[in-house]
């Protein structure tokens, strides 16, 4: 009787096997290039070839409403296009819109669009080929962020600035369940003709000339988001130089040539180069790195803290086993602080946070725990030196000084910080540096001030929350550019976005304070010319560093590894991925 | 027989209910605002307001238990937080990937656990039982992500015999360390449970009769004494296998083997309550539906269960 069970154990744990299998097979093994045809392009490239690369993050969605999340946006940039783009240096560029101005009352920007380019053949066009993009396309992206019912997550940046997106937002909302909104269209969102697009803004607002190039803006046709409906996001369909193939969640997502891509190199040749992109989602930075030394990957973005050291030498070149391959790095549009709530007991001292920050040797940090991957120590501002046309060397931060610190702690009242309330530090948790950063500078504020401070870890969502509600004085938080203005740093700094009445303070962590930051930011964002913008940020900057509501602890960098036969691969301190230019050199393989 | 089985299904569906309440209610109570995490750093209160409201998470906690349940009750576990996915189609599509990785494990750790229990019950207190034993031992005592992480390194990495990470669309030999790291628990246990069976069989009268009467040491050991003492070893297997089918995370976060513990980690750091309800129910309905196929099936071949 036993032996009867089990062979039927066997035989069901073989059925489910085979069930198992043959559900789950995809098609054939994974493509590397030493076998492909290549085809010769014109000034010594070449067409052809799979770029395989990795996303250690979740593809969320491909919908251009609910894209606010890096691995999202890096796929989706190859499958759509935008009206303009950002080049290497984070200079807008042309893209859909061939050329654009704004109205001297900074109220209107005018985007002539692109003739003649056309969408991915898709099924959802008549006859399946893909038809030519006009202005109407624009407003429908457009108006699909400012929808209630498409779970956009990308109206925040429309909110009281395009004239007519608060009516139209409200009454889709209040459609949510059916039925038409009362409000018809966004009445800024204006097709003036085939070829021209118009923005009318409630008020100047200079940054939004960056707003065409967010993920949220990516340009998509009517007829795709009708077929897919809900699944719209896994059937991106756009103007790109790849076309979505296929998407199997946590495992790969594969994006194919586009042939009618518009777009032309200065040789001639059309964009793009590659056959196929091929990404995987390994969770694991460790995994990763251990894919592309193994020659799996073309791309390894990012190197494990741990293994820092054993593949990027002092002299910042690749030793080792690792130096057959290329090295790409560059100042990221980001930085990491300790913010210090201005409105609590513990910091509301200009004195005490003065001290704080010159209790920490950024230097030391960015030497011995980081191993030298950061860009520079916080000695600045907040804005990051990636920030274009930005001189965050003017700003003038916080150096290490023990001796002042001590003193500046004495003359608020609390020598050796005797008297000081206990202070915490609040981390999320995930990123083994943070915890390491935040013990070393929990050493250097007893070491300096002979204050106690006590580290807590809590999960990010916690995290945030906290943080929000002012329930903690003293956090680590990073900020990464959305795009390359400095109002994106800024704004953790303006008054007016501290709710009055200690409501959860969701972008001003600090609650920082300041009438003359206030009034020199608010002129800077409605001021159109970009030299003189930068100068009254910088002018604002000082005056908020000057009064220190975070510590700014470093300046990330931004490391890639690239297979040695990958060419005209266009690196951005905002790792925007633009797979168009890339080709593989059959010669190095 | 029939009562039986209706008391046990019984029994199973007030086990499901508690959990999908127990989930609900865990999932209601954890810290953070999904809304404020899909949205980002940047979200404006009004933008996570309305993103709550979308999402139902405004209404009260038995407003949103009741509409659950009505939706559960017609088969919709909802539509992922994160993702936007169908939350059951997103699990069925990785089910396969942890049915195969959890029940080839179980296959080789049957075989083998058993065939190495037999050899160290044949020689006892042999330096090959020690030898054995004390490597069970091991691989019990071992955290699967720590030999998880061993076998990627010295294999994968330093060897390099088999792939790092990835599924089996790109080779089989993407099984092998996964599966081999999940079934080294569970091959040692059963190593040693069939060790203990058997030294017991071997004590038996019968035994000594069949030695007795000539029959040969595989006749005795595979014939006579196996048989009887696989009754332990069948119960070790059920609820391993049970355990397996509920239980990869570590081993799919380290080998990014797409089953459904990566889909429940991913959830649980989002904060996406339609996944990570349906990922802990889901699992709970195979940990029950194996159960209760086995209490079933020991019903059939054993009356004196049916009888307790």
């Amino acid at each position: 009787m036993r032996n009867i069970f089990l062979l039927r154990y066997y035989f069901a744990v073989a059925s489910l096997i085979i069930a198992a299998i043959s559900f789950g097979c995809g098609d054939g093994k994974r493509e590397d290039n030493s076998g492909m045809q290549f085809r010769a392009a014109k000034g010594g490239k070449f067409y052809g070839g799979t770029y395989r690369v990795n996303e250690v993050g979740d593809l969320r969605s491909l919908d251009p409403v609910g894209i606010n999340d890096v691995t999202s946006h890096h796929i989706a940039h190859q499958v759509y296009d935008l009206l303009v783009d950002f080049d290497e240096n984070l200079h807008l560029k042309p893209e859909l819109a061939e050329s654009w101005e704004i109205s001297p009352d900074g109220l209107t920007y005018t985007y002539h669009l692109r003739k003649g380019v056309k969408f991915h053949d898709n099924l959802c066009f008549r006859g399946g080929k893909g038809r030519e993009f006009t202005a109407g396309d624009v407003k429908y992206s457009f108006t699909r962020v400012c929808d209630a019912r498409t779970g956009t997550l990308g109206y925040d940046y429309f909110r009281g600035k395009v004239e007519g997106a608060d009516a139209y937002y409200a009454a889709t909302q209040a459609a949510a369940n059916g039925g038409a909104p009362a409000v018809k269209e966004v009445t800024g969102f204006i097709v003036k003709d085939e070829y021209t697009f118009q923005i009318r803004l409630t008020k100047p607002f200079a940054p939004f000339e960056n707003y065409a190039a967010l993920g949220i803006a990516y340009i998509h046709p009517r007829e795709a988001v009708e077929k897919y409906g809900r699944d719209f996001f896994q059937h991106p369909v756009g103007t790109g130089a790849f076309k979505f193939i296929s998407w199997s969640p946590d495992r790969e997502c594969i994006l194919e040539r586009n042939v009618n891509y518009w777009k032309t190199d200065a040789d001639g040749n059309q964009f793009p180069y590659l056959d196929k992109i091929h990404f995987s989602f390994i969770k694991d930075e460790k995994s990763q790195i251990f894919e592309f030394r193994g020659g799996n990957l073309e791309e390894c973005y990012r190197i494990p803290n741990e293994f820092f050291t054993s593949v990027v030498g002092e002299d910042k070149k690749l030793k080792g086993e690792y130096s057959k391959f290329q090295l790409l790095h560059l100042p990221a549009m980001s930085t990491q602080y300790y913010g210090m709530l201005t409105s609590s007991k513990e910091f509301s001292d200009v004195r005490v946070r003065r001290a704080f920050s010159m209790a920490v040797d950024r230097e030391r940090i960015v030497k011995y725990v980081l191993k030298g991957q950061a860009y520079a120590a916080g000695t600045h501002g907040l804005v990051p030196p990636s920030m274009p046309d930005y001189q965050t060397e003017n700003i003038k931060g916080y150096e290490f000084n023990p001796t002042t610190a001590r003193a500046l702690l004495a003359e608020a009242g609390y020598p050796n910080g005797v008297g000081l309330p206990p202070i915490t530090l609040q981390l999320n948790n995930g990123g083994g540096r943070n915890l390491q950063i935040a013990e070393a500078a929990q050493a250097m504020i007893f070491e300096n001030l002979g204050v106690k401070v006590s580290l807590t870890q809590v999960e990010f969502a916690k995290h945030l929350d906290e943080v929000d509600a002012g329930r903690a004085p003293f956090f680590r938080l990073g900020w990464v550019a959305d795009y390359p203005d400095p109002e994106n740093f800024l704004n953790l700094l303006y008054g007016a976005l501290v709710p009055e009445d200690g409501k959860p303070s969701p972008i001003n962590h600090t609650r920082y304070r300041n009438a003359e930051f206030d009034k020199i930011f608010a002129q800077a964002l409605s001021t159109n010319d970009r030299a003189a913008r930068m100068k009254l940020y910088m002018q604002a900057e000082q005056i908020a560093m000057n009064d220190a509501p975070m510590i700014i602890v470093f300046y990330d960098e931004d490391y890639r590894l690239l297979a040695p036969y990958v060419e005209g691969y266009r690196n951005n301190a905002m790792d925007r991925r633009t797979y168009e230019y890339v080709w593989i050199n059959p010669v190095k393989l | 027989m029939t009562f039986f089985i209706l008391r046990k299904i019984l029994y199973a569906a007030s086990v499901l209910l508690g959990v999908i309440t127990t989930t609900f209610v865990i999932t209601y109570v954890l810290p953070g605002d999904p809304a404020r995490l899909m949205l980002g750093q940047r979200a404006d209160p009004e933008s996570v307001a309305s993103l709550q409201r979308q999402l139902g998470l405004d209404r009260p906690l038995w407003e949103q238990y009741g509409s659950y349940i009505a939706k559960l009750a017609k088969g919709d576990m909802g539509r992922s937080f994160s993702t936007n996915r169908d939350v059951m189609g997103s699990i069925l599509e990785r089910f396969p990937a942890t049915a195969l990785l959890s029940l080839s494990a179980m296959a080789l750790s049957t075989v083998i656990g058993i065939l190495l229990g037999i050899i160290a019950a044949a020689r006892p207190n042999s330096w090959l039982d020690t030898a054995l034993m004390s490597t069970a031992l091991l691989g019990i005592s071992l955290p699967s992500f720590v030999v998880g992480t061993m076998f990627l390194l010295l294999f994968g990495v330093t060897l390099r015999w088999t792939p790092i990470s990835g599924y089996i669309d790109t080779g089989w030999n993407h099984l092998l360390l996964p599966m081999i790291t999940l079934a080294l628990r569970p091959l040692s246990v059963i190593a040693r449970v069939t060790r203990s069976s058997m030294l017991e069989a071997l004590s038996q009268d019968y035994i000594r009769t069949a030695r007795a009467k000539g029959a040969s040491v595989p006749s005795i050991l595979l014939r006579h004494a196996l048989r009887n003492a696989l009754n332990p070893v069948i119960t070790t297997i059920s609820s391993w296998l049970a355990g397996l089918l509920a239980g990869t995370v570590f081993i799919e976060y380290i080998f990014n083997w797409p089953g459904i513990g990566m889909v429940a980690l991913d959830a649980i750091l989002k904060l996406d309550y339609p996944m990570i309800q349906g990922t802990v129910q889901f699992t709970a309905i195979i940990f029950v539906l194996v159960n209760l196929l086995v209490d079933v099936t020991y019903a059939f071949l054993d009356p004196k269960v049916k009888l307790s």
